[in-house]
């Protein structure tokens, strides 16, 4: 009795004390400067930045590409039953607050070219290295149905707190 | 004995399992190496939120009228060639620099070099040559020449 009240405490302890600091973790971690699969992200001032994905967005990543360019790209998932349209756009803010990049809209699927639902894919666009995006910067994918429903999957970067280091 | 008295068996157990389960959910990856947050970053937090209304004033505007106000308080603007491109097999669209597409006998492929990805034979550029639009400010460097970035205000 008293080996499983000294080895269980103890485990129950950690285990909390862990899923108390991996919820926190879990909200937007700032990057730690690597990823899982060894790619670096790229530094921007001030160093680790948040990552979000909300709406259909499932995931945001960022990476430089070694050839003046950066990458973000946002993962998403589409409803099924239905094929849809695409427009995408880019737009980055520095640390003064005003912009730096802007894509526009880009219409992805032009024509009677369209995404089937039901689907996993992603949306890349690129942006010039040294592009200050400290203020933070979302990638956007416009989705329209055959029914003229419009959602959207979203994607974002920002600083996180300079003092707390949280997001 | 020791682990019996310390409870350091019960808690080396947790870290264990810990560890074992949080690994498996950040090694996730993306296409061409783009690092995948795992679904649980979708937690939105007041600074989020703080961010993400800033960053939507600026996009519910068109990219001509943040031109026209950058324009106006004294922003160097510059613009660069991109196509987009449709990979309809992987469901993946891209926005790119014209200089990053390749067309070889085997189809497309983007960012040539190291992070280079090859899209399958169905991947097609689905747009004419538009633009994106870098803003520059005061003393911040103006886009590096081999970008062959134009500058048009």
């Amino acid at each position: 009795m008293r080996f499983w009240v000294r080895t269980l405490v103890p485990m129950l302890f950690v285990v909390a004390v862990a899923t108390a600091g991996a919820g926190e973790a879990y909200v937007n971690q700032p990057s730690d400067g690597g990823g899982g699969d060894g790619s670096a992200y790229p530094t921007a001032p001030p160093g680790n930045m948040c990552y979000l994905a909300s709406g259909l967005g499932t995931s945001m990543g960022l990476d430089s590409l070694g050839s003046g360019f950066t990458r973000a790209t946002l993962g998403w998932t589409l409803s099924s039953g239905n094929s849809y349209k695409s427009q995408v756009r880019t737009v980055a803010v520095g640390g003064d607050g005003e912009i730096t990049y802007d894509s526009g809209w880009v219409d992805m699927t032009p024509g009677d070219t369209d995404l089937p639902g039901g689907q996993s894919g992603y949306a890349t666009q690129t942006f010039p290295d040294g592009t200050d995006y400290s203020g933070g910067l979302t990638i956007t994918d416009q989705f329209t149905n055959m029914e003229g429903q419009t959602s959207y999957a979203d994607g974002m970067i920002y600083p996180p707190d300079p003092v707390t280091n949280s997001c | 004995m020791w682990l019996r008295r310390s409870g350091a068996f019960g808690a080396a157990m947790a870290i264990v399992f810990l560890t074992a389960c949080t690994g498996g959910m950040r090694s996730d990856s993306a296409p061409g190496g783009a690092v995948k947050a795992d679904s649980a970053n979708r937690t939105v937090t007041a600074r989020g939120r703080q961010f993400a209304t800033a960053l939507s004033s600026v996009k519910s505007v068109p990219v001509e009228a943040n031109i026209d106000r950058a324009a106006a308080t004294g922003a160097r603007i510059f613009r660069i060639e991109q196509v987009a491109v449709l990979d309809p097999a992987s469901h993946q669209t891209f926005d790119v620099p014209r200089s990053q597409v390749k067309q070889t006998s085997g189809g497309i492929v983007l960012f040539e070099g190291a992070k280079q990805i090859v899209l399958s034979r169905e991947a097609r550029i689905v747009s004419a040559t538009h633009y994106g639009y870098i803003f520059r400010r005061g003393s911040q460097a103006d886009p590096d020449p081999r970008l062959h970035a134009e500058r048009i205000r």
